[in-house]
């Protein structure tokens, strides 16, 4: 399906915004990812995720008031799309599925 | 949370700013901003900082850039520059003294610069005409005598040339260049001096020497052929039309002319207004069979393009012992080939007896250093001029950015004006060194003409770099200028940020820094020159001329010597006569001595030259214990022998009658001498040299100068009358002499030369830093009025306001002192170490220094300080 391809880090930064609900802007993201993934993700690269995304229609954005914490800027709040959400579940079920049909010895070998 | 966050450091926002395209921005800023204050309170300001900059890093992706716009050409370019040279204008009318001190400065920096440019572009450009000079070696002859150190002489021996031809195949031509002695030239029924080299038909195929008529494969292949300059034909027969005629020559020569040369170059270290056949030469001479050992000329070879020339030359080095090695070894010589490229002759070349005039590359140095500190003054100026008007203009920039300017619109608008200040003070400048050409030139010693020095390439090199300039020097004031916000500018009262005038106030102390440096090099250099000049030589120059005979074999110059001095002795105005084997107190020369006392066969390194009884007593030479010569006839040697005290010395002698009667045996010849007479130590090989242990001893054969105490009012009659009986005892010899003083005074006219330039470069220097602290006072105070004139209303006094304005700019003054003195110190130091003997760097010579740049600079202030303090309060208070 062609729009749909998610790449693994763009999965979690869509789930970080829906997970984070109308908090869901650039420097958010980055904590909560942080605190999922206990690893630390460079701000440009949550901008970079979060933009894309929205070009690719999985994200819409609304601008919050300026406020003086962010030195006269205003906030950039992401939410996820109807075609975001769908992209999120279709790569859940893809997943879920290969997991049903996995047959219960396939880790044994790899273990010994 | 009323707490004012810290904004993001300028440069971050600015690289942001410069790449991150406009629809990323304020997300990418408001996050940062937030993102950053998370740091600080975590971490510590510094540690953000750190942080802050490693995500800069990740935005460095393709995604992020913004597409070039190029917005130059967005705005009308016709008009924005009508509208910018109208402002521009203004802005100079507005401040007449700014902007012409702004000029000034840039335009004497820009003229002094050309100037060294086309110094150090001449002095560069040596030899380079030749189009082969890639492929044209000189070799010279690296040799030694037994247990004397290495001489590198830039002659040759005249066997060379033919041998290198005929067994190395990569040598396509060779050719011979001999000058040691140049035949006057009779023109109506005069002898006149030119400079002549006997020389080959291969010299046209290897240098670039244009043959204006005659045939260059075989003009000089005859003997008594000559080939003559344009200009010499011009000279002598008016004509061009010469070839097949004669001209005769000293000793009854006569020559055919076969050929007219074009006039050698300037930049040849070449020079010459006649070339004889070298056949000439070897037709008057007899053969020697020393020839292999005697480095009489020239010798210039054209290898093929493929040759290696280190390669080249390491199987050449030994072509003098492979070919003479028998008659060598018995001598104990060394005799090593070395090959000299030809573009490196004029500024590198280390030899002794050069062919032509000789550069010095650390001279070429110097002045490339001087004019780039001078360029950088001019230029600092400019920054520094630019930036304190910035006050001035910043309602300018908060009026434009209101209607609707931008950042990158306003920043070329400054860059645009300072690029045409930097043209303004080009053309000034070349116009300026237009007219100091002449002066330039008799200070330089070169002859540079006008159109040589305004090619079309020098222009548009000119034009380059002042566009350069004028872009390094604008980029920071513009910068600047053009960041200012607009409300800062149009409410509050804008004043200079601190940072600006922390950099004002480094470049004037750079600036004070430099000034310094090239003052105190000035006077070390004059002191020097002037040490060496008039240091005592330990004995007396002044008065005597020295008659040059060494041209004559010795053996005969010894024979007549005695008829000739009889002949002269009667005259009252000559009140010493001597000869000697080398000028007095020139010269070095020396060997190994068997001084008795010593191990057998263990000898000393001595100099020695040969003198006749009267050269004490002519010269002025004290002798402490002892006699001198005593006068002989005859031709033949004696074994007496003087010493001086540094012989003594380093023999761990003591200077007492027991020294008298010792016995030193000679090296060359094993003859045994008796010490008669200890003589006071004077400078026998130049001024610049240590004292060296030295002898004299008295070997007539050996003698070729003949030294003269003479009256100095009847310096021209004497002159005659040596002349006169020169005639009769030498008549095939020239009559050459010269007066010692001169020949000294000669030695340092090339230092005298390059310390007056410095001179005048320093003075300059100083001169353009003086007109920025000028400048920058000017609008100091003007800045300062109302509170000058606050203060004066509330009674201060006169000299209380004279200390309060010129306070800050002395301490600036006080500041480049210091730190200018370490630096000239090391510098100054390591150029005396070319000395010998050299003066001392005293602290007076340093505060003299500091005392000049105190004077200059407060001249500078002066004038303004002093109208400031007395202007009225009420003109400077009534208005607002």
């Amino acid at each position: 399906m062609k729009g749909t391809q998610l790449g693994e880090f763009e999965e979690l930064v869509l789930l970080a915004i829906a997970i984070l609900q109308d908090q869901a802007y650039g420097l958010a993201i980055k904590h909560k990812l942080h605190d999922e993934l206990n690893k630390n993700i460079s701000i440009g690269a949550v901008h970079a995720a979060c933009n894309r995304l929205e070009d690719k229609g999985f994200l819409q954005a609304t601008w919050t008031e300026a406020t003086k914490k962010r030195g006269g800027k205003r906030k950039k709040c992401y939410q996820v799309t109807l075609a975001g959400q769908r992209a999120l579940e279709y790569v859940r079920d893809l997943r879920q599925n290969m997991w049903n049909q996995l047959p219960g010895s396939s880790f044994q070998i790899a273990k010994d | 949370m009323d707490q004012q966050p810290h904004s993001l450091p300028r440069w971050i926002l600015y690289m942001i700013e410069s790449w991150v395209s406009d629809r990323f921005q304020e997300e990418l800023i408001g996050d940062l901003t937030e993102y950053y204050e998370e740091l600080i309170e975590a971490k510590g300001l510094s540690h953000a900082k750190a942080q802050l900059m490693g995500s800069l890093f990740s935005y460095l992706r393709p995604y992020f850039f913004r597409t070039p716009t190029f917005s130059i050409f967005s705005t009308k370019p016709l008009l924005m520059f009508q509208f910018n040279s109208k402002l521009f204008f203004r802005q100079l009318k507005r401040r007449p003294a700014f902007s012409a001190i702004n000029v000034l400065g840039l335009s004497m920096g820009i003229a002094a610069c050309f100037f060294i440019f086309l110094f150090v572009q001449d002095e560069l450009a040596f030899d380079s005409f030749h189009e082969n000079k890639r492929r044209i070696q000189r070799i010279e002859t690296h040799n030694k005598l037994p247990d004397s150190d290495w001489l590198l002489s830039a002659r040759s021996s005249k066997m060379i040339a033919p041998k290198l031809k005929e067994a190395y195949p990569e040598v396509e031509e060779a050719v011979r260049l001999f000058n040691r002695w140049e035949p006057k030239i009779l023109y109506k029924e005069q002898y006149i001096d030119q400079r002549s080299f006997f020389t080959e038909s291969s010299l046209f195929s290897i240098f670039s020497f244009k043959l204006l008529q005659g045939d260059s494969q075989t003009c000089l292949d005859q003997p008594y052929t000559a080939v003559l300059t344009e200009s010499m034909a011009k000279k002598y027969f008016n004509s061009l039309e010469i070839v097949g005629k004669t001209f005769e020559a000293e000793d009854s020569l006569t020559f055919q002319i076969t050929g007219i040369v074009e006039d050698p170059p300037k930049s040849s270290h070449i020079q010459f207004d006649f070339l004889l056949s070298y056949s000439t030469w070897e037709n008057l001479r007899t053969g020697n069979a020393y020839d292999w050992l005697n480095y009489w000329l020239y010798t210039y070879i054209k290898v093929t393009p493929e040759t290696n020339a280190e390669e080249f030359e390491s199987r050449i080095r030994g072509l003098v012992h492979d070919n003479f090695g028998d008659k060598m070894g018995p001598l104990g010589l060394k005799v090593n080939l070395e090959l000299e490229a030809l573009p490196t002759i004029y500024l590198y070349s280390e030899a002794e007896d050069q062919a032509g005039p000789i550069g010095n590359i650390t001279t070429v140095r110097i002045f490339s250093g001087i004019g780039m500190l001078l360029l950088l003054l001019a230029c600092f100026n400019f920054i520094n001029l630019a930036t304190a008007r910035s006050m001035d203009r910043a309602i300018e920039v908060g009026i434009k950015k209101v209607v609707g300017s931008s950042k990158p619109i306003l920043t070329r608008q400054f860059l645009f004006e300072s690029i045409f200040i930097c043209l303004i003070s080009l053309a000034i400048g070349l116009a300026l060194s237009g007219l100091l050409l002449p002066l330039f030139n008799s200070l330089s010693g070169k002859e540079i003409v006008i159109h040589e020095a305004f090619t079309l390439q020098n222009l548009l090199s000119l034009f380059l770099a002042s566009l350069g300039l004028g872009i390094i020097a604008g980029a920071y004031p513009a910068w600047v200028l053009s960041s200012f916000q607009p409300i800062q500018t149009l409410v509050k009262r804008y004043s200079s940020s601190p940072k600006g005038l922390f950099l004002r106030k480094t470049l004037l102390v750079c600036q004070f820094a430099i000034s310094l440096i090239l003052i105190v090099a000035t006077l070390v250099f004059f002191r020097q020159l002037n040490f060496l000049q008039q240091k005592d030589l330990g004995f007396d120059k002044d008065q005597v001329l020295v008659i040059q005979a060494d041209g004559i074999s010795g053996r005969s110059f010894a024979e007549k010597f005695p008829f000739y001095k009889d002949a002269i002795k009667g005259n009252p105005a000559i009140k010493g006569i001597a000869a000697s084997s080398r000028i007095p107190g020139a010269g070095k020369g020396g060997g190994i001595m068997f001084p008795e006392g010593l191990p057998k066969d263990e000898g000393r390194e001595f100099s020695y030259f040969s003198a006749s009884p009267s050269f004490v007593s002519t010269l002025g030479i004290e002798i402490l214990k002892g006699r001198a010569f005593m006068p002989q006839s005859g031709t033949e040697p004696s074994l007496e022998m003087l010493v001086n005290e540094a012989s003594l010395e380093s023999l761990g002698w003591e200077l007492s009658d027991q020294v008298l009667g010792k016995h030193i045996t000679a090296g060359w010849s094993g003859e045994t001498y008796t010490i008669v007479g200890v003589y006071r130590d004077y400078h026998h090989i130049s001024p610049r040299e240590k004292i060296e242990p030295n002898l004299i001893i008295q070997i007539p054969s050996w003698y070729h100068y003949i030294s003269l105490k003479i009256n100095p009012s009847q310096t021209h009659e004497v002159r005659m009358f040596l002349e006169k009986k020169w005639q009769e005892w030498f008549p095939q010899y020239p009559f050459s002499y010269f007066f010692l003083d001169e020949f000294y005074n000669r030695q340092y006219q090339k230092d005298l030369r390059l310390s007056r330039l410095v001179a005048i470069f320093s003075v300059l220097a100083i001169f353009i830093a003086c007109i920025g602290l000028f400048g920058l006072t000017l609008f100091a105070f003007q800045q300062r009025r109302k509170e000058i004139g606050i203060r004066k209303v509330l009674g201060a006094s006169k000299n209380s306001l004279f200390y309060l304005l010129s306070k800050e700019f002395m301490a600036i003054v006080l500041i480049a002192f210091l730190a200018g003195i370490p630096l000239s110190y090391i510098a100054m130091s390591r150029w005396l170490e070319n000395f010998a003997h050299s003066i001392e760097l005293s602290p007076g010579l340093f505060f003299l220094a500091g005392a000049g740049l105190f004077a200059f600079s407060i001249m500078a202030i002066f004038f303004q300080t002093l109208s400031a303090t007395k202007t009225q309060p009420i003109l400077a208070l009534r208005d607002e």
